[in-house]
């Protein structure tokens, strides 16, 4: 397994056991795709009623790509780093409906204030 | 089957919410970034340039704008192509430079919307006293407050909105003044009204100058690029540009043969699209106008509100800003604190250019700003990781832009005669602010990244404590 997919693994383990986010989300399914744009690795999830199903690297559609640095996607999966900041700055593009950014950003935002 | 009604009550809450089950086109695009530079205060500015130059003089000046935004529409398109973020200029002049110069230029352009939108606050206020009688002050409140509860609902408007009131104003403003052209050729003074005097080189450089105001926001375009069909933002741009060139050159046509004169009474504001329409149509052209100009400052103050709260919020998730305003409502997903510290502003702002008739001084900053933020855009397209060659032969184009720009802004601060000494002071506190924001950051960004490590190794669990999924 790669690293990415270790961290992504372990980051949606933290968010189910944060029971109220995943109420706050019940009506929430999207697939959102993780790409590192720098080492070609990606991870997608598949989010159905505010849990994640699914997580494989499948090239698939997605309803939500995130594309960035393969550190700062670890960075901000292990809570070191606010997507915001990359967002803002360049460093981080999204392609998708802003809802889908908003909920996750909100999500990593709240784990790491936990 | 649903019923009529359910069909139309689910048609007017997708228009009025945003929902966009496609993609939007290239006519969404237009209608959008076209019309968020199409403000009413932009008819005040065009009134500006005929002051300065007049007649033909007015619309040349645009046309050297609109040319110049012709090639900062293909700059932006290259911007958003290598960056495609809806995060916009901050994003591409963080790449090319970083993020201290991104925060300090774009910070004294957001400083500035804020004035423009209690300006345009003020002239909704001013229209709908026309129509309604209610006094100004309270009704451009009012409408601030209305704009800002519709935000915090979390209700965007969406682009059928967009397409529909940027259509309308187009039409009915364009075609009062071409009713205008008209009349005056039938009474013989269309040429005395188009061609006067040539102005002084100074007045001419400075007309150019605010012309690029009446542009200011078609760059904003650029973020829709996460949700935009492939390719459409880059045709878009170009043609938003056209859009507002016919529209610009005709209202000044329009103005220039107005029989009317502008009022210039102390605390009167001067709404030229009612000068016009009640030149060309009485009451009931007034009042269609008024509605329609509400309605567009009410689509843009939407739009505008909602991203302006989301960078407020960015901003205070990284502590330049008080971390109290990195508030996100879970359901709605509006930025509430950033929504509300943004009414407050924009309040202190209406008073502010109310009682102070900063009126004038606001647009001479619009256009020295714009000039200012296209001239970063300019050289920054020069940079990577947006070049396309490392020759100079290619960037030369874009230096000379950015040259003429820069020239545009100061050619605008040095013809502000009067007002000069006020506008200086007004653009070193934008930018002093801007500056400040953007080196307050690295000592909080650092012990912060800090604490969310220690934070994470202590809920990270270790590789044999969890199964993955």
């Amino acid at each position: 397994m790669t690293e990415l997919a270790d961290v992504l693994n372990k980051f949606v383990q933290l968010y189910h056991d944060n029971t109220q986010l995943v109420q706050d989300y019940h009506d929430w399914t999207c697939t959102i795709c993780l790409v590192a744009n720098d080492s070609n690795s990606r991870m997608t999830l598949q989010i159905v009623e505010g849990k994640v199903e699914n997580t494989n690297n499948s090239d698939g559609d997605a309803d939500l790509i995130i594309t960035t640095g393969e550190q700062m996607l670890l960075d901000i999966l292990e809570l070191r780093l606010d997507p915001n900041e990359p967002y803002l700055f360049g460093e981080l593009t999204v392609q998708g409906p802003e809802e889908h950014f908003l909920k996750l950003d909100y999500i990593v935002t709240m784990l790491c204030l936990v | 089957m649903p019923s009529l009604s359910s069909k139309f009550s689910d048609l007017l809450s997708g228009m009025l919410s945003g929902n966009q089950n496609g993609k939007p086109d290239i006519a969404s695009l237009v209608a959008a970034g076209s019309g968020t530079a199409m403000a009413s205060v932009c008819a005040i500015g065009l009134l500006q340039i005929q002051q300065l130059s007049g007649g033909l003089w007015s619309v040349i000046s645009i046309i050297i704008a609109a040319l110049l935004c012709l090639y900062l529409a293909r700059i932006f398109s290259r911007l958003s192509e290598v960056v495609p973020s809806g995060a916009g200029l901050i994003a591409f002049l963080s790449r090319g430079f970083n993020p201290q110069i991104g925060i300090a230029v774009v910070v004294p352009y957001l400083f500035l919307m804020l004035f423009l939108v209690g300006f345009e606050s003020l002239i909704v206020g001013t229209l709908l006293e026309r129509i309604t009688g209610m006094p100004v002050l309270p009704t451009a409140i009012a409408f601030i407050f209305l704009t800002w509860a519709i935000c915090r609902a979390g209700i965007r408007t969406g682009y059928s909105v967009q397409i529909l009131t940027t259509a309308a104003l187009f039409l009915s403003l364009s075609g009062l003044s071409i009713l205008a052209i008209l009349s005056a050729i039938d009474q013989g003074r269309l040429l005395e009204s188009v061609l006067p005097p040539a102005p002084s080189f100074n007045n001419f450089v400075a007309a150019i100058g605010q012309a690029m105001f009446l542009f200011l926001g078609f760059e904003l375009l650029t973020s829709h690029i996460e949700v935009a069909k492939p390719g459409a933002v880059k045709k878009a741009l170009p043609l938003s540009v056209g859009v507002l060139f016919l529209f610009y050159c005709l209202m000044a046509l329009g103005f220039a043969c107005m029989v009317m004169q502008p009022i210039t009474e102390p605390g009167l504001l001067f709404i030229p699209q009612l000068a016009i329409a009640e030149q060309m149509g009485g009451v009931i052209a007034v009042t269609v106008v008024a509605i329609i100009c509400t309605l567009a400052s009410f689509t843009s103050f939407n739009g505008a509100l909602l991203a302006l709260s989301r960078f407020i919020y960015a901003l205070a998730v990284q502590g330049k800003l008080p971390r109290r305003l990195a508030i996100v409502d879970r359901r709605s997903m509006t930025a509430n604190a950033a929504l509300n510290a943004l009414l407050v502003a924009a309040l202190a702002c209406t008073l502010v250019m109310y009682f102070l008739e900063l009126f004038d001084l606001v647009i001479l900053a619009a256009a020295v700003t714009a000039s200012w933020v296209y001239f970063s855009s300019a050289l920054v397209y020069s940079r990577h990781p947006f070049a396309q060659s490392n020759k100079v032969a290619a960037v030369w184009p874009a230096w000379c832009i950015a040259a003429v720009l820069l020239i545009l802004g100061i050619g605008v601060i040095v013809d502000s005669q009067s007002k000069k000494v006020d506008l200086i002071i007004l653009l070193c506190c934008f930018y002093a602010v801007g500056l400040v924001m953007a080196t307050r950051t690295t000592k909080k960004q650092k012990s912060r990244r800090e604490q969310n490590t220690t934070l994470a190794r202590a809920q990270v669990p270790t590789a044999g404590g969890h199964e993955p999924l």
